[in-house]
């Protein structure tokens, strides 16, 4: 079974209008169940009843993958941890502190990215050693909380913080910056694949598709509640 | 959701997935499955083939992860210090 986020789905790309931002509350369950039921969602079924198993994972378990059967969690100690993808069997990991984005797999390499003030980072760890590989200093501001990192289509992308934004392009064969485009306004997150790089947008909610070689802009898609055809 | 045609750069599906907005997410997607992470319940799974909504998991335990693995999917919950692995068929 494929298993990369976006990019491995054959024939299409998904979004959501509000990509990648985990730092939310809580709703109470029973507003939950009766809301998910008036919008013409499936019933609410608890994951305790489930065969779910449940593992140990603190101090703040967040953006998760899984590369090669191994699934790796960040903010778990030792800070990116690694499980066994079947059996939840821990298998260490590495000191890599402050993912605040999602990671991505590309190049044989999972990359994660870190928001340390002082020292933003992107590090490529081997998917089957699990051994840190390089460690990519980011340039001033790091990168974009709660975005993504897109590995593919000749680079490993990253959306950069602030305004106005870029996205950089790291180059896997060297492991450093190779080049940076202008990001469209109000970027969110990115990802690549499909023979394109595809940014997200708030406000308006959109998908921006750009040509990975020139960082031109192909499409500019929107997306979200009443765009397309729903069901 | 938007479902985009990559040749056509065109949405083709439009799939309610969460009763609120969602206030961290995350996206996972494999050829038998998309789970998406939602807010007002802990993760949402689509059918690709049907671009519906066929299982919902919860409680709602704030905002977290979502990844595919053979015959499972993780979910992460940070406000709760919570990793699961949910079998899949």
């Amino acid at each position: 079974m494929g298993t990369r986020r976006w990019s491995r789905l054959s024939v299409a790309v998904m979004a959501v209008s509000l990509l990648t931002a985990c730092s939310g509350s809580s709703t109470p369950s029973s507003r939950a169940s009766s809301s998910s039921q008036a919008a013409g969602l499936p019933a609410e079924r608890d994951i305790e009843t489930t065969r779910a198993m449940k593992f140990n994972a603190a101090p703040s378990p967040d953006w998760a993958l899984v590369a090669s059967g191994h699934l790796w969690v960040a903010g778990v100690e030792p800070g990116l941890a690694r499980f066994d993808a079947a059996t939840g069997q821990t298998q260490g990991g590495l000191h890599i502190q402050n993912v605040c984005l999602a990671m991505d797999v590309g190049f044989g390499s999972l990359w994660a990215a870190s928001c340390t003030p002082d020292r933003p980072m992107l590090s490529r760890v081997d998917v089957n050693s699990g051994q840190l590989m390089a460690s990519v200093e980011l340039p001033e501001g790091g990168p974009a909380e709660e975005s993504s990192v897109g590995a593919g289509e000749g680079g490993v992308w990253v959306l950069s913080r602030g305004v106005p934004q870029h996205l950089i392009v790291v180059d896997p064969s060297s492991d450093k910056m190779l080049r940076s485009f202008p990001a469209p306004e109000n970027a969110a997150a990115v990802r690549v694949g499909l023979g394109g790089v595809w940014v997200s947008t708030t406000n308006p909610g959109s998908l921006v598709r750009m040509d990975p070689g020139t960082g031109r802009v192909i499409a500019t898609i929107p997306v979200g509640e009443g765009r397309g055809s729903s069901h | 959701m938007s479902r985009v045609d990559p040749e056509s750069n065109r949405v083709v599906a439009t799939i309610k997935v969460s009763s609120s907005a969602i206030e961290g997410g995350d996206i996972a997607a494999s050829d038998g499955a998309v789970w998406v992470r939602v807010s007002d319940v802990l993760a949402a799974k689509i059918d690709p083939q049907t671009n519906k909504v066929i299982d919902r998991l919860g409680p709602p335990a704030g905002s977290g992860s979502v990844a595919i693995a053979e015959n499972s999917v993780w979910i992460t919950a940070h406000d709760v210090t919570s990793l699961w692995r949910v079998p899949q068929p």
